[in-house]
Order: C-alpha cells, then sequence, then structure tokens
C-alpha cells in the first residue's frame, strides 16, 4: 500500500538544531527518554491545557504542529495508535478510587482516560466530522493506524488523513507494564524507557513542499522465512535503501531479527533510532518521523539517503516495513 | 465484493452462547439482576448487568484455564463460538479484530490498590492491562496467527472492528475475520460513570421520556466474516450481508452527544449510502438507546431527522443487557443479525412515556417480521458515531 507523507511532527526526547541535525539527549543511561510539553502551550490556551495531562496536551498540539506545516488544514479523516493510552489519568482515577470510598470523585481524570481521547480531542478542536479511529494493540499499535490511513486513501474515503502515534511514561506503572516486554531478560544492555508523541498528514498525491513517497508491507507471524521475501519484493519495486532505521532495544532475543535484516543487506547504513527516542509500544511513529525529516530537512547527518527502510517488529510478530523515497 | 456473515458468538448477563441471549431476547428476559455492591462495595445501588459465569467456570468451559483478565476470558468464550464454522481450515488467512475499552483493569485495579496498601507490586495482576493484550491472548489460544488488532473508540469500539474487518476482506489482506469486542465490569468503570451522574438507581429505561441514565452491563460478541471467495473454499454458510457501514465525528463534546446529534446522523446515513439503500427501505433500527437523557435525545433527533415520516421499527437491546461498553456494537451486530435471520424484532423493555424528539414508539413485545435491512447503531464518548448496515439475503 502507498501513499505520501506530505507534513509530519514530533514532540520527543529529541531535538533538533537549526540546520535540522538530531542531537540526543543528554541523560544517562537508565534514566527515560521524556519530552518536553512546553511547546504546548504555543497552540493550547492555557483554559483549555489546564485540566489536560502531559499525554493530552502534547498529543492535541502534535497535531496542531503537523496541522500547521501541511497545506492542508482539515484532514478527512483522523486515525491514532497508542499502546497504553492515557496512563496519567488512568493512574489518578485509580488512585481517587482508592481512598475515595463512597466521597465524590472528580469525572476529568475517568472522561480524559479512554484511549481515544486524544482522537476526540483533536476532531472537537478541529470540528472534523470525518472516520475517526483509536487502535490499541501493543507494538503494533501504530502500525494499525497505518494500515486503517492508508486503506482509506486506497478506498478513496479521505484524500488526506492526519495518523499519530503517541505513548507517556509516567514512571512506577510504565515500568511495571514495561516489565513484562523484553522476550528475554538483559536488562543491563536494554535502552531506557521513552514516550513520544508523532503526527503526520498522509495524502494519496504528493501535495505541499515536501512530500515523501512511503510504500508499507506488515508479515503477521513469527516466521523470518516469510519476512525477507516481503524485504525483497520492496526493493524490487522501490529500488534498495540507503539507510535503515531498526527498532532494537538491546534485548538479544528482540535484535535478533533485525540481525537477519542486516545480514540480508549487508553494508547499508544502519540507526538504532530507540537511542533517541527510547522503548515505547509506538516508538515505531518516531521512526517515522525520523525518516520523514532525513529525507526533507536533515539528510546531510546521514550521508544524503535517497531511500530509507523502516523495521520494526513487536515480539517477534508483526514485522512491518515502510520504505520512504524523495 | 460482498461480505457476508458466516458465524456468531456472543456472551452476556441475558445468555451463554447465541442460543440463549437470543432466547432472553423474543422472552423478553433481561439480564440486569445484579446490584454494583458485587463489583465495588463503596458503590452501592445500581443495577448492572453481570455475566453467570464466573472467571473460573469462563476458564474451564472454554479450556483455556488461565488467570486471565475477564475481558479475555469473555473474548475466547464469544470467539470460540463465532469461530467454530472454520475451526478446522487451513486455507484461509484469518483475521481477528477485537475491540475493548478497558482491557484487564479488573487485575489491574486490583494490583494498583495493594500496591497503594502495601507498597508491593504483584506484577501478575499488571501484565495482561493492556487493551491489545486480550486480543493477543485469545488470537494466540485459538491458533490464529493472521492480522490482529484492537481498537478502543469507547462504546464504538466493536463497531469499529466489524468495519475494519469489513474493508481487510474486501482489501484482499485477509480472507475471513472475527470481528467484534468485549468488555468486563470494573470497580474502574462503574466509578468512572457514576462520577459522570449517568447511572439509573433503577432498571434503566431506554427512549423513554422519563429516563433516569443507564446500567452498566458486560460481555463479549463476535462475528464471524468472510467474502464471497472465502464461502465458497470453505464451504460456509452465510446467513446475511453486510452491507453497509460508516463512522463519523459528533465533534461536539468530549462525552455529551449534540442536540441535533450530528455524530448519530452522519454515522447513519453514511451506512446506508455505502450500502446504496433508501432510509425507507430499512425494516429495523438496533439503537444504541443507553437510557440517558442526552443520548437518547440526540438519537432520537437524528432519526427522526433521517426517516422524517418512514421511521423504522426501533428498539434498544440495552434494555436487556444493560451497556457493555466496548463489547457492545459486537453484541448488538450479532442481535441485529439473528433478528434477519430469524425474522424477529426484539421488545425495547420499561417504554411507558415516548419521546418528544421522536414520531415513533419503540417496539413494545417481541414479534415475528420480515426483516429485510437492520441498522445498528453504537455512539461513543471522543464523539465517535458508527453504524453497520445488515441485510437479507
Amino acid at each position: 500500500m502507498k501513499a505520501y507523507i506530505t507534513a509530519a511532527s514530533t514532540i520527543s526526547p529529541v531535538s533538533v538544531s537549526v540546520s535540522g541535525r538530531i542531537m540526543p539527549t543528554e541523560k544517562s543511561f537508565d534514566e527515560p527518554f521524556m519530552f518536553d510539553e512546553l511547546c504546548a502551550s504555543d497552540y493550547i490556551d492555557s483554559r483549555t491545557s489546564r485540566r489536560m495531562s502531559r499525554i493530552m496536551k502534547a498529543g492535541l498540539a502534535g497535531a496542531l504542529m503537523c496541522l500547521e506545516k501541511s497545506v492542508v488544514k482539515m484532514p478527512d479523516a483522523i486515525i491514532t495508535g497508542t499502546g497504553f493510552g492515557c496512563l496519567e489519568d488512568t493512574a489518578a482515577f485509580m488512585g481517587k478510587l482508592s481512598h475515595a470510598e463512597g466521597l465524590f470523585l472528580n469525572p476529568t481524570a475517568f472522561i480524559q482516560s479512554t484511549h481515544n481521547t486524544i482522537a476526540g480531542t483533536i476532531a472537537l478542536h478541529l470540528k472534523c466530522h470525518g472516520d475517526n479511529n483509536t487502535f490499541s494493540q501493543l507494538g503494533f499499535s501504530f502500525e494499525s493506524a497505518l494500515i486503517d490511513t492508508l486503506l482509506l486513501l486506497h478506498e478513496k474515503k479521505a484524500n488526506h488523513v492526519l495518523l499519530g502515534g503517541f505513548d507517556e511514561n509516567i514512571g512506577f506503572l510504565t515500568d511495571t507494564l514495561h516489565s513484562f516486554r523484553s522476550l528475554r531478560k538483559s536488562s543491563v544492555k536494554m535502552v531506557a524507557l521513552g514516550e513520544g508523541v508523532s503526527f503526520f498528514m498522509l495524502s494519496e498525491s504528493p501535495v505541499g513542499e515536501t512530500p515523501v513517497k512511503i510504500s508499507f508491507r506488515s508479515v503477521n507471524n513469527r516466521n523470518m522465512n516469510d519476512v525477507l521475501p516481503v524485504v525483497n519484493e520492496m526493493i524490487k519495486e522501490s529500488g534498495e535503501p540507503c539507510l535503515i532505521l531498526t527498532g532494537t532495544n538491546g534485548d538479544e532475543l528482540n535484535d535478533r531479527s533485525y540481525q537477519s535484516l542486516y545480514d540480508y543487506l549487508n553494508r547499508i547504513q544502519v540507526v538504532e533510532y530507540k537511542k533517541y527516542c527510547g522503548e515505547y509500544p509506538t516508538a515505531p511513529a518516531f521512526a517515522h518521523w525520523l525518516a520523514t525529516h532525513i529525507l526533507t530537512l536533515g539528510g546531510s547527518q546521514f550521508n544524503n539517503p535517497e531511500r530509507i527502510l523502516v523495521y520494526n517488529h513487536s515480539r517477534g510478530k508483526n514485522h512491518s516495513f515502510t520504505m520512504f523515497s524523495k | 465484493m460482498k461480505v457476508f456473515v458466516a458465524g456468531l458468538g456472543v456472551i452476556s448477563s441475558i445468555g451463554n452462547g447465541v442460543e440463549e441471549n437470543f432466547d432472553s431476547l423474543v422472552s423478553g428476559r433481561h439480564g440486569i439482576h445484579n446490584l454494583s455492591e458485587e463489583i465495588d462495595l463503596h458503590l452501592p445501588g445500581f443495577p448492572v448487568g453481570k455475566v453467570s459465569f464466573s472467571n473460573a467456570q469462563l476458564a474451564e468451559t472454554t479450556g483455556c484455564g488461565r488467570n486471565w483478565p475477564r475481558a479475555a476470558l469473555l473474548s475466547l468464550f464469544a470467539a470460540k463460538e463465532a469461530v467454530k464454522p472454520i475451526s478446522h481450515q487451513k486455507n484461509l488467512r484469518i483475521g481477528f479484530i477485537s475491540a475493548t475499552t478497558v482491557g484487564g483493569m479488573d487485575q489491574t485495579e486490583e494490583g494498583f490498590f495493594e500496591w497503594q496498601q502495601n507498597g508491593k507490586i504483584n506484577r501478575r495482576k499488571f501484565v495482561h492491562h493492556e487493551c491489545g493484550r486480550q486480543a493477543e491472548l485469545v488470537a494466540e489460544f485459538l491458533g490464529i496467527d493472521g492480522f490482529v488488532t484492537t481498537l478502543n473508540t469507547a462504546c464504538s469500539s466493536s463497531a469499529n472492528s466489524i468495519i475494519l474487518a469489513s474493508r481487510l476482506i474486501k482489501n484482499n489482506i485477509v480472507d475471513v475475520a472475527i470481528a467484534g469486542g468485549t468488555d468486563a465490569l470494573t470497580k474502574f468503570t462503574l466509578n468512572g460513570f457514576s462520577t459522570l451522574l449517568i447511572l439509573d438507581n433503577n432498571l434503566c429505561r431506554p427512549f423513554d421520556a422519563t429516563r433516569a441514565g443507564l446500567n452498566l452491563g458486560e460481555g463479549a460478541g463476535y462475528l464471524l466474516l468472510a467474502g464471497e471467495h472465502a464461502l465458497d473454499v470453505a464451504n460456509l454458510t452465510a446467513t446475511c450481508e453486510l452491507r453497509g457501514y460508516a463512522n463519523a465525528n459528533d465533534a461536539f463534546h468530549q462525552t455529551a452527544s449534540s442536540a441535533e446529534g450530528t455524530g448519530s446522523f452522519l454515522a447513519m446515513r453514511g451506512a446506508l449510502e455505502s450500502g446504496n439503500l433508501f432510509p425507507s427501505e430499512i425494516s429495523y433500527i438496533n439503537l444504541h438507546g443507553t437510557g440517558t437523557t442526552n443520548n437518547d435525545a440526540s438519537e432520537a433527533t437524528a432519526i427522526q431527522k433521517l426517516f422524517e415520516d418512514k421511521i423504522p421499527l426501533l428498539s434498544s437491546t440495552k434494555s436487556f443487557t444493560g451497556h457493555t461498553l466496548g463489547a457492545s456494537g459486537g453484541i448488538e451486530a450479532v442481535f441485529s443479525v439473528l433478528s434477519i435471520e430469524r425474522k424477529m424484532v426484539y421488545p425495547n423493555l420499561r417504554v411507558s412515556s415516548p419521546m418528544p424528539e421522536i414520531a415513533a414508539i419503540p417496539v413494545l413485545s417481541a414479534r415475528t417480521s420480515n426483516i429485510s435491512h437492520v441498522l445498528s447503531n453504537s455512539f461513543g464518548f471522543g464523539g465517535n458515531c458508527s453504524s453497520l448496515l445488515f441485510s437479507a439475503i
């Protein structure tokens, strides 16, 4: 399935210099990668944002940042993916529950705890009545949203879709949820946990100043013998990638599939992108932003590639490939 | 390509399995008997629609025998029933498209409260927390290694799963799909809805002028959807067609629906347009009909505007099951398909005063009727509105 990314934004732990250079966050190895949502005040008035959690502020601001860069100001659909949903509000409401014992509880945290809160808030802000979906399928959440988006464009139900992927890190609950995520525990070398918000305008035609063409394939089962032929087909269609972005995270079992790809496409430049954003279910959304950024503004740092392949899998399943080209 | 329904699976407070549910619907026997103190001691007095099986019974009857969250157990029960027609098929690309609003929250909240009380994290309470984990557990148990995903758009979640499944079939990504959703009663949701002041202390009265709120329920419902080719290959019997659908956003408020029912109107009209039908051709609408002042007024207004003087038969089966949140789209899709299959319209229980917003009274007692086309509505927080259109073949 194919489309064009015609605008992209990210609120993530990474910072970008004026010349487009990606600069890793200064932090110790096991500290989590946290984003700074202060930029949200440029997009959301203080009265509205006062009761919003960090992820809600960043989610709405990220969407508005993307729309600011886009020539399309009203999408035909809004599709999002999130692995953990709105954890801060979930924990806030549960916290009040355990102490309240019949006392009146504030509904705000409950209302804002639902996974589709951000997609709903964006629709409300834009008065967008189009298709609106939120996916939550662990490490395949963003890709599920991407697939729905590509289908909408292919079916001509939409010309432009606002697509987002986001997750937050709130400490204890996130740490606990993540502790089951590695296929085998090897905590010493694993990349720290992260969080981030990334939004894209996906269009069926190359509008705007710097459209980036993408094609996407995924293999749902665990069998690597089914995976490499798909990569081969993508290369036949689009050409060999000059750079690959992969979701390695330091866990040996997780990283094995990526090693198979490195062996298959030998001598290609690799960026293991989680060193910029940390580990979280929708980290692949950040990878999609990074690939778009490299092809539009930040190429010189990475030898000006013409084509980039992004590869992620989720605990040995859902091997997903996106080929980006100028 | 046309997409057909070739299997059904459901579990709710009115029955375990399709036959028990259908029997309750035609007999007028609702399942809202339990009270909220069974879920939360500190929140007494609200009627709820609880599934009769305990977690242990669900684990045993499904054969999984494991300490899964209740939503996953309910999901497995219903998905197992739906998947029966293809359980021995080897050559089909099978998708599992599920939905839930709070996933494994029943275990998470226990673990959270324990941690708050004694500072210890019992990891086993958190391992199945995420929405997507329920579908992952069920798909692995059923041996489905194709496309698996989970939607969460509040109360319209499983209607959107069914829409996505249909599109995956039409676009040749899967051959068949089990699509629907699940949700279990939890302290989290019970207290959440209570703080919104939309729970009724008595049995809910959807589409009654003096209605006072909703009753929460739980359960799971799935359709087995198949494209024309798969019907032949797997020798399946189609009972009706998923002829149309639409997903729209009300874009009015986080939780309330607009008075005009914009989202509902767009969803119903969109479903009719996608199925190429006029409003007058609809035989029956299975309403979202939660029993809240706001939803029912909004939905009634939208129906009146769309159907004008040709309002079809109407009923809300939430008067039987309660509002099953993420499962409601799936459970009510099963009821809608059965309505066509068995030519039966279900009553809307406990209506005595008609609503002023609509020039029609809901069906008051179960009756046979020649049902050609059914609309099933599901509207949720976040303005998410979806409608499914099923047709006799």
